[in-house]
């Protein structure tokens, strides 16, 4: 098995890959050797954009809003139809999945211990469905309290609603978790269309992170484990599904949608669209993404006048304001949300602040001072932080299932000019192609 | 779990949590005070120090500042521990001289952190009143927000029920909104200054460097502060107002439901112990009793948890549901209680839960922020004996041991129930 070392020199840190005779690429990250913490991870790129697909029969589908999420849940069943979680628990781990736009994974931690017997049940219930009726309909009563709590939250909706109006084709449209009647809809052979799609061994992706004080002899070991386990299951290659992408018109869908929701003032998010589709190498989008993603944080950082000005003029609040760059697989959205009593203001602000710094404003001392400062976020992310939900897991994952090598994500950054910002600010920020989602507060 | 403790002449308390993997330190200096109506002027105050500072008189200054050191962050905030009010002040800092160049931003930031903190934008015994105006808007919106919020308006209006409206142990750390709205520029700005003169001063620190190397930066930035007394601990748990219930109409999608059950906090570390794997094995976990029970085998809720507050005595267990489902669930809570209260815990359950408990334990050993929360949280209760040998001292607890613990819960329900509105 030949094993690739990619390394993130600037933070010193290490990703081994290699190939499964199974067609499955598999990922050992090591950490510091005194955690106690072990993850492993199998992610599919089956999220909720991939709602019209190429089956392996060739066939054209298209599913229901929801699915992947749905899928998720069904697949957390052995083939007993025992729950997958409860088997971790009861072995002193913690499981869990996670549904993004663009990939689904599923996970355990574990103290380290056992490590060929829990790989194969991870495995095992991935890769083996456990698809009836009555989990379905199990399942749609779960899933409809899980929509419920969405639903309560002004930000769901707030960012469902954008991108709703900002996209008129893209399937990021699409809400994430369904609706509860899009969920009722869905049946077992739904389901399986998409898992026979999706979810064969060689789609899968395994991700490994585990305390090291040898990495090269662990990864060999771990990648040794997951080879004798595809072989015994009869794991074999396939070719990678074909995924449907659309274009994306520079349009937005609509000018603005307006909700109702439990606020005491409204909420507004403005959203452009950033870099849409699949076009170019993977690095080349990995530093579209970073040089977004800078822009953005430069132009709203704490530390910027021209924020502070909006603030001073009471068109934001500080304590009530972010902004974002989120990417995917073939996907950019900017995102300036904020919380204020004049809506209209907020958004002539912004979009006036936005055309000045986008036209030659921006702060190229600032540039400078935020871009340095990205090592410190990106190495506060190994320290791993709180249990469950590590940082780390979500943003190496993120970017491999966007297919990109997290470990370049620095070194790509580093290469990121003044210029390069500037000019990403004209093409995406400086247009009227932009969307606007507002909640107000409920009249009741 | 280590931690070590080092006292300035002035008082100032500080507890280092340390491990080589971290590259960044993280210091959080808390001035504590009791709870009480003061604590939206406390609170006001803490947010005005981020405005501005005598060297640094804008947010923007202070945040440009900070980003300089290397990406640093700084903040100000309140929370509430017990009956207690703690304004904080906190940085993070990347301080792994490997990634710095050989820099060290720490002495730096927490110059700047003593500047904020020490320095503020006053006048004449006033804050800049703009930035008086806007925070204390932005903080009475916040509280609005607050009661807005599905989830943090029923745990409020749960513990209001439980405790009575108006206990310290429920104040929340922001005050109220009518209290936010009489509060003056002056009197946050006394506050302000007896906060700093006489409240207890505690500093909490995760970092890799050296214990001796951090009470050195700290009394060479905060040494200058006046003396104040170090004791200040969270009171004995409040009475309880048992067999309570109480149902209120809400605007959302989805009932809320909180079953609470008073009990005696023990005196023993062993039988504290005890209760915290109980509450595990009831609704700590995803093959807790409560799970089980309630997603598991009837499908009616995403999550059944329990939560058990030792400061202030409760047992409470927790679902958010359809409301045609909120009775069946809290009778499901109930039953389950009462179950481990007369002893009928299932022994293999138990065994599955501890273990469950302890590999989390051990699975989350190296997370900074836990730590420093787990030391906080034991000073501030008086019982900092309970970190030591905290992971074996969980592992000696035995089944008989939670049996006996479990009979300290008083099966004297009080319910609370955020019932959802009309479809939109």
């Amino acid at each position: 098995m030949r094993i690739e070392v990619s390394k993130d020199a600037l933070l010193g840190k290490e990703m081994y890959s290699a190939q499964l005779t199974s067609g499955m690429p598999a990922h050992f990250i090591p950490l510091h050797s005194s955690v106690h913490v072990a993850m492993y991870h199998v992610f599919t790129r089956f999220g909720s954009i991939d709602a019209r697909f190429r089956n392996p029969a060739g066939e054209t589908v298209e599913v229901e809003d929801g699915t992947a999420h749905f899928l998720e849940h069904c697949a957390f069943y052995d083939q007993q139809g025992n729950d997958a979680l409860k088997w971790f628990n009861s072995k002193g781990m913690l499981g869990n999945a996670w549904t993004s736009f663009d990939h689904t994974t599923y996970y355990f931690h574990s103290t380290g211990q056992d490590v060929e017997r829990n790989l194969e049940f991870l495995l095992g219930f991935v890769t083996t469905p456990y698809l009836t009726d009555e989990v379905v309909k199990k399942e749609q009563g779960v899933i409809s309290q899980e929509i419920a709590m969405y639903k309560d939250m002004p930000d769901w909706v707030l960012s469902e609603n954008l991108r709703l109006a900002l996209l008129k084709e893209h399937p990021l449209r699409r809400s994430l978790a369904g609706e509860k009647d899009t969920i009722m809809r869905i049946t077992k052979e739904y389901l399986q269309s998409a898992y026979d799609t999706f979810y064969h061994p060689s789609n899968l992706n395994l991700v490994i992170f585990s305390p090291s004080a040898d990495a090269l002899r662990d990864a060999e070991s771990h990648f040794k484990i997951a080879e004798d386990i595809c072989a015994r299951r009869g794991f074999a290659h396939r070719t990678a599904p074909k995924y449907l992408y659309v274009d994306e018109p520079a349009e937005a869908n609509q000018k603005r949608i307006v909700s109702q929701h439990s606020v005491p003032e409204p909420l507004i998010s403005i959203g452009f669209k950033g870099s849409m589709g699949m076009a170019g190498a993977a690095d080349e989008r990995l530093k579209i993404d970073m040089v977004n993603s800078l822009l953005i944080e430069t132009l709203f950082s704490g530390s910027s006048e021209a924020r502070y000005g909006l603030v001073k003029r009471g068109i934001i609040r500080s304590g009530a304001f972010q902004s974002s760059y989120e990417s995917g697989r073939g996907f950019g959205v900017f995102d300036i949300t904020g919380s204020i009593d004049d809506v209209d203001k907020f958004e002539e602000g912004v979009i006036g602040m936005l055309k000045e710094q986008a036209n030659g404003g921006l702060s190229r001392d600032l540039f400078d001072v935020i871009k340095s400062g990205q090592k410190s976020s990106a190495a506060g992310e190994w320290e791993l932080g709180n249990a469950p939900k590590y940082a780390l897991q979500q943003t190496v994952i993120q970017k491999l299932a966007s297919g990109h090598n997290p470990m370049h994500v620095l070194q790509t950054l580093a290469s990121v000019t003044y210029e390069d910002v500037l000019e990403a600010g004209k093409r995406y920020l400086d247009t009227d192609n932009y969307a606007v989602s507002i909640v107000l507060p409920r009249k009741s | 779990m280590d931690y070590s403790k080092h006292t300035l002449d002035n008082g100032t308390e500080i507890y280092v949590v340390q491990s080589d993997m971290y590259t960044h330190t993280t210091a959080r200096v808390s001035l504590y005070s009791r709870s009480s109506k003061g604590n939206a002027a406390k609170t006001l105050a803490s947010h005005l120090l981020m405005e501005g500072s005598r060297n640094y008189p804008t947010r923007q200054a202070i945040s440009l500042a900070s980003d300089r050191e290397f990406g640093a962050a700084i903040g100000t905030g309140a929370k509430t521990a017990g009956d207690l009010h703690g304004a904080a002040i906190a940085i993070k800092v990347l301080t792994n001289e490997a990634l710095t160049a050989g820099h060290n931003p720490l002495e730096n930031m927490v110059g700047l952190l003593a500047e904020v903190l020490n320095n503020p934008l006053m006048d004449e015994g006033r804050f800049n009143d703009e930035y008086f105006a806007r925070k204390k808007q932005e903080l009475a919106l916040s509280v609005k927000q607050a009661k807005l919020d599905k989830g943090e308006r029923a745990k409020q209006r749960f513990l209001e029920t439980a405790l009575g409206r108006g206990n310290s142990f429920v104040l929340p750390a922001t005050g109220e909104e009518d209290e936010i709205m009489v509060l003056g520029n002056e009197t946050t700005a006394e506050t302000y200054r007896d906060l700093i003169a006489a409240c207890p001063r505690k500093i909490f620190v995760g970092t890799h460097l050296a214990p001796e190397y951090i009470h050195g930066v700290f009394a060479r930035h905060l040494g200058g502060m006046p003396k104040v007394k170090t004791e200040i601990f969270i009171g004995n748990a409040p009475e309880k107002q048992p067999r309570t219930r109480i149902e209120e109409p809400s605007e959302f999608d989805q009932s809320m439901v909180f079953a609470g059950f008073p009990l005696e906090v023990p005196a023993e570390r062993l039988e504290r112990e005890a209760l915290m794997l109980l509450n595990v094995y009831l609704g700590g976990y995803f093959g807790s009793r409560l799970m089980t029970e309630i997603r598991i085998k009837r499908n009616m809720a995403y999550y059944a948890v329990s939560e058990l507050a030792l400061q202030t005595g409760i047992l409470a267990c927790k679902s958010a549901v359809d409301q045609q489902n909120k009775d069946i669930t809290i009778g499901l809570m109930q039953e389950e209680v009462e179950k481990a209260i007369r002893g009928d815990i299932s022994k293999e359950g138990f065994e599955e839960a501890k273990n469950y408990a302890l590999n989390s334990l051990l699975r989350g050993l190296h997370a900074k922020d836990s730590r420093m929360d787990f030391v906080a949280a034991k000073v501030l209760e008086n019982k900092p004996s309970d970190i030591d040998s905290y992971e074996e001292r969980l592992k000696s607890v035995s089944y008989d041991d939670v049996i006996r613990a479990a009979a300290r819960i008083h099966n004297e329900p009080i319910v609370y129930c955020q019932l959802q509105g009309e479809k939109q």
